[in-house]
């Protein structure tokens, strides 16, 4: 079961997505993975359970620092997410794509044989190849949170909705099966296009996941609209984790749980804050979510 | 046009490329006619993985008698030829920026367009962010008074000290370089906003970590009307986490301060457009528009959405950057780089 209150990461690694001097700040205050750790432990007499980390370049020393200083605690369910897009952006700028494919792919070790294949000049890069492929990058991307109870194991949303765009459901439906069936978590899908990616999910098959997407009373980030965002959540199959509740603070946190209580398809909630009080009054607005 | 759908080809499988072929691939209206791709990798790649028919050569797309519209994502020095081939074949055209490395081969394309009666544009994507959009009509309603300066500035961290810089954007022989990667962005934001009639002075450039290219550019431009402002375009810069744009606009009764996230105004008096006296934000705007799909953003989305409502005999898109705006930033670029190799 899903934790009913999440705590996100950007405010960590100062991803403000609003306002550049506010991530200035954060990533000042939380230089030392400890002031990461002190806001956990906040979170955590708070009420909070659940914890979701991208695998970016800081993810190691965070999961390093709930590994030795977590102790006797309730477990803090891990909400891993991947890829760590920005490293693989930065790769395409270095080497272009055919570089990148080919760094991948021998990284990966993606069997020698991949890596041979492609070397050879991609004679025999065929489908199939893709979702080995896909495996070990999940693999590589996941080894940071050995130990830890990782609960779902969510898909970036650009990644998400790329192959959605691209009409690749069953290399999603390939990655929801591969999380299920050979890791043991919930595959889980951050999405900015939520109707699109419910329904091709529930085309293609897929019988379990979650979805984590943005979800708000006006509308903000919800694409097509807020009218498709309410249709799909009464129709859907999959649990939905919203996001982004409180539109960047356009809405506040009593009005946020309002409109979020409308759906029982929502069973949980990530949220970022890194002030105790803050995180103690959404916590406070959000009792009861998930629980319908 | 095959039936009520819209036949689109795209040439380049890049990082770009593919951003377009996702979301060309969810329009309702559009077909896709195929990809056109030099590497025998990412060929073989989006053959069998996509399942998206791939040409070698781009006459073999361009013989598709169901083609109706290019998408060109292919490094800057290759779109002269490719565009020109296009519109010769009486295709409609989307080409990203910048369009070509001269201005005068800019001009002569956006002839060509018009001569036959084309779609075109370029992916100035900024245009299609909101507060962009939001910041052009402020200058026209005179909120922000009699204009005297603004700046335009694009800081990344694209190329860094110690990697090997093998991507067409560090070779200067493929249209590398920060002025054509992130100046044009600058350069055409300044287009956007106050138009041509302007005069390029203080072009300052250096290849620092790249070794190859320019990768930090800033020059003045001084328009007609008497104000004047900077642009800067900076791919080195190790703070930035990913590309960010600033654009800052001062006039004699208010200032603003825009990014594709946020928009900050002040205003000397309240003269009844919406904004009080002092600093306020512009929520709306930075809230965005609705759209119909997201990847790395809406805009790209509303830009390519935007050439395909063209493409179909829709309105076009009063932001989108036609050939002829693009040869406004075309001339701007070809001077600058003029004056960096020294001649």
């Amino acid at each position: 079961m899903l934790d009913s209150v999440i705590l996100g990461d950007n405010q960590f690694f100062g991803i403000n997505h609003r306002s550049p001097d506010a991530a200035r700040q954060q990533e000042e205050r939380f230089r030392s993975v400890g002031a990461i750790g002190g806001v956990l432990s906040d979170a955590y007499e708070c009420g909070v359970r659940g914890f979701m980390l991208n695998t970016n370049s800081r993810a190691g020393e965070v999961c390093d620092w709930i590994r030795d200083n977590w102790g006797t605690r309730d477990p803090l369910g891990i909400y891993a997410s991947l890829p760590y897009a920005h490293k693989y952006a930065s790769m395409m700028n270095e080497m272009g794509a055919v570089g990148t494919f080919r760094e991948l792919a021998k990284r990966m070790g993606g069997g020698k044989g991949l890596a041979t294949a492609i070397g050879r000049g991609g004679r025999f890069l065929v489908a199939k190849d893709a979702v080995p492929l896909m495996r070990s990058l999940v693999d590589a991307e996941m080894s940071v949170f050995r130990g830890l109870p990782v609960r779902v194991i969510f898909l970036q949303n650009i990644v998400t909705d790329l192959l959605a765009g691209l009409g690749l459901w069953d290399m999603l439906c390939e990655y929801g099966r591969y999380v299920s069936d050979s890791l043991g978590c919930v595959p889980g899908f951050v999405t900015m296009n939520y109707p699109m990616v419910s329904q091709g999910l529930t085309q293609a098959g897929l019988d379990r996941g979650v979805i984590c997407t943005n979800l708000n009373p006006v509308g903000f980030n919800m694409f097509p609209s807020q009218e498709a965002y309410e249709e799909t959540l009464n129709s859907s199959r999959f649990d939905v984790m919203a996001m982004s509740i409180m539109a960047s603070g356009a809405v506040s946190p009593t009005d946020a749980a309002k409109y979020l209580r409308q759906f029982p398809r929502v069973k949980s909630v990530v949220f970022g804050a890194s002030k105790r009080a803050h995180i103690a009054e959404t916590v406070e607005c959000l009792r009861g979510i998930g629980q319908v | 046009m095959t039936g009520e759908k819209v036949g689109v080809g795209i040439v380049g499988f890049g990082r770009m490329g593919i951003t377009h072929l996702s979301i060309l691939n969810s329009h309702p209206q559009v077909e896709i006619v195929g990809v056109v791709e030099e590497a025998k990798l990412l060929r073989t790649f989006g053959g069998s993985a996509l399942g998206v028919r791939m040409y070698e050569s781009l006459d073999a797309l361009l013989d598709n008698p169901e083609l109706d519209a290019v998408v060109i994502a292919t490094p800057p020095k290759s779109h002269d030829m490719i565009v020109r081939r296009c519109l010769d074949a009486r295709k409609n055209v989307f080409c990203e920026k910048p369009l070509t490395e001269s201005g005068v081969a800019d001009a002569e394309l956006a002839q060509l367009a018009y001569d036959n009666g084309l779609v075109n544009q370029v992916g100035y994507v900024y245009r299609a962010v909101s507060t962009i959009r939001r910041a052009r009509e402020i200058v026209e309603l005179g909120v922000l008074g009699s204009i005297y300066g603004f700046s335009s500035t694009i800081r990344a961290s694209t190329v860094r000290s110690g990697q090997t810089n093998e991507s067409w954007r560090s070779a200067a022989g493929l249209g590398g370089g920060c002025l054509l990667e992130l100046g044009s962005h600058a350069i055409d934001l300044s287009v956007y906003l106050f138009g041509s009639g302007h005069t390029l002075s203080d072009v300052h450039g250096r290849s620092v970590v790249s070794g190859h290219v320019d990768d930090f550019v800033s020059l003045r431009l001084a328009y007609d009307l008497g104000f004047s402002g900077y642009v800067t375009a900076d791919w080195m810069d190790v703070s930035a986490r990913k590309a960010s744009l600033s654009l800052e606009v001062w006039g004699h009764m208010g200032r603003m301060i825009v990014n594709p996230h946020e928009m900050k105004i002040f205003v000397e008096k309240d003269e009844g457009h919406g904004f009080p006296r002092g600093w306020s934000s512009d929520t709306v705007a930075a809230h965005g528009e609705p759209g119909r799909f997201y990847l790395r953003g809406s805009e790209f989305t509303r830009q390519l959405d935007a050439f395909v409502t063209a493409c179909s005999g829709g309105a076009t898109c009063p932001h989108a950057c036609d050939f002829r705006d693009a040869a406004v930033t075309g001339n701007v670029i070809s001077e600058a780089r003029s004056v960096l190799s020294g001649h």
